[in-house]
């Protein structure tokens, strides 16, 4: 398997590939920062690291140097990261947005068995789970896609820098070859700016962040822009088409992954969900597809390892990593619809409210939705929506007639029975509605 | 300090703040109790527009179930939700209440 050291120390001395904000980063600079962290690892007998830096030249430095050393490396939001990961692990030590280390209570080095890569999963309930994965199958995931598609390529990072997908998007790049831009912000006006700055030619993003972006960037047109992804939530048509009509010259791929299952398949031929005739045979990468009790459930090598954190596992007896996406088989595809763990129950009928979502972004001047539940006295729950409209549009009458098209197209326990019109839904740190 | 003369009116102003609070309590009651009536009318006008039924006119005694009312379960749910939004109260808090009339429905949100 190749090393990401080894695709650094290609690229041409002086060649810049991170533009971060107004700093830009070389490979040969990331490799001497990898060498320094290393010594200091080293002289500490320190393997286990939380890393709270977001600046990406400590994480592609720390993962540079872990063919040479057994680096367990977790990656967390901010220092709250810390007691969430000492209840599973001993640290030795903290990466501190500065780049300083601090050191904690020394321990033997771990074995090579245990050194890879641990995650916080973006779930919205219950205590975070930390998800373990080796190097080997995260560069494997990277590596077995058509890297050489994205060669020269410069990608817009959008995601946290401590999350699974934005790990995907860094290794990416560095393994084909590719730059990385990242503003200094995380909002879509310097995400704006980042593109008439740097130009980037590729850009992946959740379908929440695509539609907040496509509101801020009306009227305007992204001619560098040569690829465009989509994944981390239920991908509805409405998005992809409002997509394909933003970035008409661009190629338009729906990336399905997850922290567990790891990277799983792209879609490019703009329809929602995935062909049906994957469900019968080997897709790229040896990976197989089922449908068990209405969710997808996949087989694949490039899974995690564990949950560190001693949550049940999602595997199930046969192997297969249990998504908890909802999926309907429509027509020739097999379309998202929700997520198990997020089901409104109507006087005992059950509704996926991203399948709402998906609903109410049909409607020409509706720009955003958010779908939940409300509790009821008579029925258990209700479903309840906030949807953003064309802020061009008459938010009066159009949401009169929103009311309307949700009459006439939902059986009744599916229609919200509460719309609220409002100036943005709220957003999780992984760039995912909440 | 009191003076004198506004010790010896006390007792007579006790008594007039009393009556005055009892009819403020009454008249908001009464004023309540007529907008509920009104909120559960427009609330089920607008569920009944948006279905193309044709809008009513209710009266304390109009049965909501079985009444004639093209209203379902899950319609009945949501003028729950409108009133609760409405007036700000929950009379189910703490477990669910029979009503069947408009009377018994406002009588709920209005106490």
């Amino acid at each position: 398997m190749p090393s990401i050291r080894h695709f650094l120390e290609a690229r041409a001395p002086g060649e810049v590939w991170l533009f971060q904000g107004q700093r830009s980063t070389t490979g040969r600079q990331i490799i001497d920062l990898g060498n320094s962290l290393l010594a200091e690892l080293r002289e500490h007998h320190s393997a286990a690291v939380l890393s709270i830096a977001h600046d990406l030249r400590f994480l592609l430095a720390l993962a540079s140097i872990v063919e040479e050393y057994p680096l367990q490396l977790v990656l967390g939001r901010d220092a709250d990261a810390r007691s969430q990961a000492e209840a599973y692990l001993a640290l030795d030590a903290i990466l501190h947005p500065d780049g300083k280390f601090e050191w904690c209570a020394q321990r033997p080095v771990p074995a090579p068995g245990e050194a890879g890569v641990l995650l916080f999963t973006s779930g919205t309930t219950g205590r975070a789970k930390l998800v373990h994965h080796s190097w080997d199958a995260l560069i494997e995931g990277v590596f077995s896609r058509s890297l050489e598609k994205n060669r020269g390529a410069r990608w817009l990072v959008t995601y946290q820098p401590h999350s699974f997908a934005a790990l995907q998007v860094v290794l990416s790049a560095v393994l084909s070859g590719s730059s990385l831009v990242m503003p200094e912000r995380r909002d879509p006006n310097a995400y704006i700016e980042a593109m008439a700055d740097h130009a980037p030619t590729h850009i992946s993003a959740t379908p929440t962040f695509w539609r907040a972006f496509l509101l801020a960037a009306a009227g305007r047109t992204f001619p560098s822009i040569q690829q465009v992804s989509i994944g981390g939530e239920v991908v509805d048509q409405a998005t992809l088409d409002r997509l394909k009509t933003a970035f008409p010259l661009a190629r338009l791929s729906h990336i399905y992954a997850s922290s567990e299952a790891g990277s799983v398949f792209s879609v490019h031929d703009g329809a929602a969900g995935f062909p049906i005739e994957w469900l019968a045979r080997e897709i790229h990468g040896g990976i197989r597809l089922r449908i068990r009790n209405g969710a997808l459930e996949i087989l694949t090598r490039r899974r995690m390892r564990a949950y560190a954190s001693g949550h049940p596992s999602p595997v199930s007896d046969d192997g297969w990593v249990i998504s908890g996406d909802l999926v309907e088989q429509r027509g020739d595809r097999v379309v998202f619809c929700g997520r198990t763990d997020r089901i409104v129950n109507v006087g005992g009928l059950k509704v996926s409210p991203d399948e709402i979502e998906s609903f109410l972004l049909t409607h020409p001047d509706v720009r955003e939705a958010q779908v939940y539940s409300i509790p009821s006295p008579l029925m258990g729950q209700l479903v309840g929506a906030r949807v953003v409209l064309d802020p061009e549009s008459d938010q009066v009458s159009v949401l009169a007639d929103v009311r309307g098209y949700c009459v006439a197209n939902l059986p009744p326990h599916k229609r919200p029975r509460s719309i609220e019109c409002v100036a943005h839904v709220a957003v999780s740190e992984s760039g995912k509605k909440l | 300090m009191i003076g004198k003369a506004e010790a010896a009116d006390a007792p007579q102003r006790v008594v007039l703040d009393m009556i005055v609070t009892f009819h403020a309590i009454l008249w908001e009651e009464v004023v309540a109790y007529s907008e509920v009536i009104s909120l559960i009318e427009a609330s089920l006008n607008e569920i009944l527009r948006a279905k193309g039924a044709g809008a009513i006119r209710v009266a304390p005694e109009t049965r909501l179930i079985d009444g004639g009312i093209p209203i379902d379960s899950l319609d009945l749910a949501q003028l729950l939700l409108e009133l609760q939004n409405g007036t700000g109260k929950d009379p189910f808090a703490n477990g669910f209440i029979n009503f069947e009339s408009v009377d018994e429905l406002s009588r709920l949100f209005s106490c």
